[in-house]
């Protein structure tokens, strides 16, 4: 451990969920860390535990039936799993902060959103009433928000998703946390307004040096706007590595197929090249890798045990046992 | 009609339709509506795959649900092999029912959880007797699922033991019972993983060429669009504001909000941060039931001058193969 300490280090996360019909490792040790200004993508498709992993860090988790079972969350060195939900209730928002896919869901209906921003900075700033106001105009301000005093009276519904989701980034940055958690933070957006809404994300980060967690299914935008990715499959990060390089040359099977199969604008196929199969049930994981079903590297040394994330020759992260030897 | 000396009559053709939905605000009835749809013109032929794209509120689903009969046109008409759609008697409105089939993208909100899928795909033959008779249904369901893909064995399945891709084969599936000439998809893989995306569009790559169907296609996916349509029409606020070959619309767009669109796609291909030359458009969508005058895209347009605001562009080829409704046509060529 005592390495060059991280301003987020993730390490060996483990979520279950107990359920009637069995246990699931909806999270299955995932190590990751975030630096200053650093922006990690966690990459996965629905199941693949990515969306879990955030709440897990958030400790917003409902539980039951869903537990931490393994792990640790460290913030500048200190653990948030082990912190007491008072502890992290201040922990949330102050230096860990999140933006959701859906902003409408994630804005209170009934409050204008003026209120709902002072309030917030008035509760944990212990700003005044005018204060709270001048400081939510300049964050909408900060936001791209156009005539945002006026702004301020209106209600989420009055919204667009692409203004509501700038106001959850407000809200997100409002008490200028280390870490911002974004889950699928445009994916409910429309694509001019979501090119809009990662310009600002990437604006933000690199004027604050917060580090962003971006948990996405969209490999372009992942690799848009990351230093970083983490490719998730049934739980577990199956390739890390520079976001580039991951996208160039993938190392892991599941990574390269994600790639193939994603139709470009550049090319029409005859055959679009799919990935066989379906992502697993996490209650019937395969034996082993548990994307050897579906994999057209898959040998019998793949059914032994569970791939661990190691390191290749050069540095990248992969958890197939072929990684060195297959051609991608 | 259609440039080139094409075949004279579409198959499906919608002409000059308007769909406005009333808004009340309070006691009053006011007198606004939304401009869902303001005058389109396209049309679909035989065994071609038409494209419809554009954001939330440029009135593509609202186009289909015209298309199926679900809402009734404010103007205009939508001819099937040179009848208007809503001029039909009952009988033949279910006779065109019956040719022209619906796959969604909500697989699970469309497929009844309480029905095994044999039961949901034998269901149309029920309210379209005299397709496929009582003792052929059960063979001819085993059929139709490994058509699409799906284990013949799982007839007694639930919706809920499916993944959402094969929910998807079941809705196809259930859309083919009827032997139908077009298939109306709309948005039919954009909730599903994209590793699974592509097996559906090759699925429905592969139906149109064994059953001869057409298809309009709706999507806000663009490369996805790409890979399964002829030719696509893109729509901003109600009317469409570029039509022609996917090529030219797709790789060569020369409306403005076509190169914004394509633009935004969040391109791995450019290089580093997306530091592409990017149009990044300013602002929202305007409001439906006040929809700006002249050009209705000029609000977010960079190239807009007065005469946008002055006078609504046609939507004709100004010169660049296809047709584009701007004053100010340009083809910019795709990287």
């Amino acid at each position: 451990m005592g390495e060059a300490s991280h301003l987020l280090e993730v390490e060996d996360l483990r979520v279950e969920f107990r359920t009637e019909r069995g246990i699931l490792k909806a999270v299955d040790g995932v190590t990751y860390t975030v630096d200053p200004g650093e922006v990690v993508a966690i990459l996965g498709e629905s199941g693949s535990g990515k969306t879990v992993h955030a709440r897990a860090v958030l400790g917003i988790l409902d539980t039951p039936p869903a537990f931490v079972t393994g792990g640790s969350v460290l913030l500048e060195g200190s653990d948030l799993l082990k912190l007491p939900s008072a502890d992290m209730n201040e922990v949330r928002g102050e230096r860990i902060a999140m933006l959701f896919q859906d902003p409408h869901a994630a804005l209170d209906p009934v409050f204008s959103i003026g209120f709902q921003l002072t309030e917030l900075l008035r509760s944990r700033r212990g700003l005044s009433r005018r204060e709270a106001r001048e400081r939510a105009v300049a964050l909408l301000d900060r936001v791209g928000i156009a005539s945002s005093r006026k702004r301020l009276d209106s209600y989420p519904h009055q919204l667009s998703g692409g203004i509501a989701q700038r106001v959850m980034v407000a809200m997100a940055i409002a008490l200028d946390p280390d870490v911002l958690l974004a889950d699928e933070p445009t994916s409910s957006l429309d694509v001019t307004v979501q090119a809009q809404v990662l310009e600002l994300l990437a604006e933000l980060i690199k004027e604050s040096r917060m580090g962003l967690v971006l948990i996405t299914h969209n490999l372009a935008v992942a690799v848009g706007l990351a230093d970083r990715i983490a490719v998730m499959y049934a739980g577990r990060v199956v390739e890390m590595g520079p976001a580039r390089e991951v996208y160039d040359h993938p190392v892991h099977p599941y990574t390269a197929g994600l790639l193939r199969s994603i139709p470009s604008l550049q090319r029409r196929d005859h055959r679009l090249r799919a990935i066989d199969g379906n992502p697993p049930s996490l209650l019937h994981l395969p034996r082993g890798c548990a994307f050897h079903p579906r994999c057209p590297f898959a040998v019998d040394a793949c059914l032994a045990e569970v791939p661990p994330l190691v390191a290749l020759p050069d540095g990248r992260l992969s958890a197939c046992i072929r990684s060195e030897e297959i051609e991608l | 009609m259609t440039p080139g000396g094409a075949p004279a009559e579409a198959l499906l053709r919608v002409e000059g339709v308007v769909k406005h939905f009333p808004v009340r605000s309070g006691l009053v009835r006011a007198k606004d509506a939304v401009h869902a749809l303001d005058g389109v013109t396209v049309e679909l032929h035989q065994g071609e795959a038409l494209g419809l794209v554009g954001e939330s509120g440029c009135g593509k689903s609202t186009l289909a649900s015209l298309m199926m009969l679900i809402e009734r046109p404010t103007a205009g008409r939508i001819l099937y092999r040179g009848r208007d759609i809503f001029s039909f008697s009952r009988r033949e409105a279910t006779a065109y029912r019956r040719e022209v089939q619906i796959v969604f993208q909500d697989t699970l909100g469309s497929l009844n959880p309480r029905m095994t899928i044999a039961d949901i795909i034998a269901e149309p033959w029920v309210i379209h007797d005299g397709v496929v008779s009582k003792r052929d249904r059960p063979g001819r369901v085993r059929q139709l699922l490994a058509r699409v893909g799906l284990d013949p064995d799982h007839v007694n399945r639930y919706p809920h033991q499916f993944s959402g891709g094969q929910r998807q084969r079941i809705g196809i599936a259930r859309a083919l019972a009827l032997e139908p000439k077009v298939l109306i998809c709309d948005e039919p893989v954009s909730a599903l993983d994209v590793s699974v995306q592509a097996q559906v569009l090759n699925l429905l790559k592969d139906l149109r060429d064994d059953f001869g169907l057409s298809y309009v296609f709706i999507a806000h996916d663009l490369s996805v669009v790409r890979q399964v349509v002829d030719r696509v029409a893109v729509m901003y606020l109600g009317k469409i504001v570029e039509v022609g070959e996917e090529e030219d619309v797709l790789l060569r767009p020369s409306h403005p909000y076509t190169q914004a669109l394509l633009s935004a796609l969040p391109a791995p291909e450019a290089d580093g941060r997306g530091e592409s030359r990017r149009i990044i458009l300013s602002g929202d969508l305007p409001s439906p039931t006040d929809p700006p005058s002249g050009c209705r895209f000029r609000t977010r347009c960079w190239k807009a001058q007065p005469k946008c605001a002055a006078e609504e562009p046609d939507l004709i080829d100004r010169g660049t193969g296809h047709p584009a409704a701007c004053h100010f046509v340009e083809v910019l060529e795709a990287t």
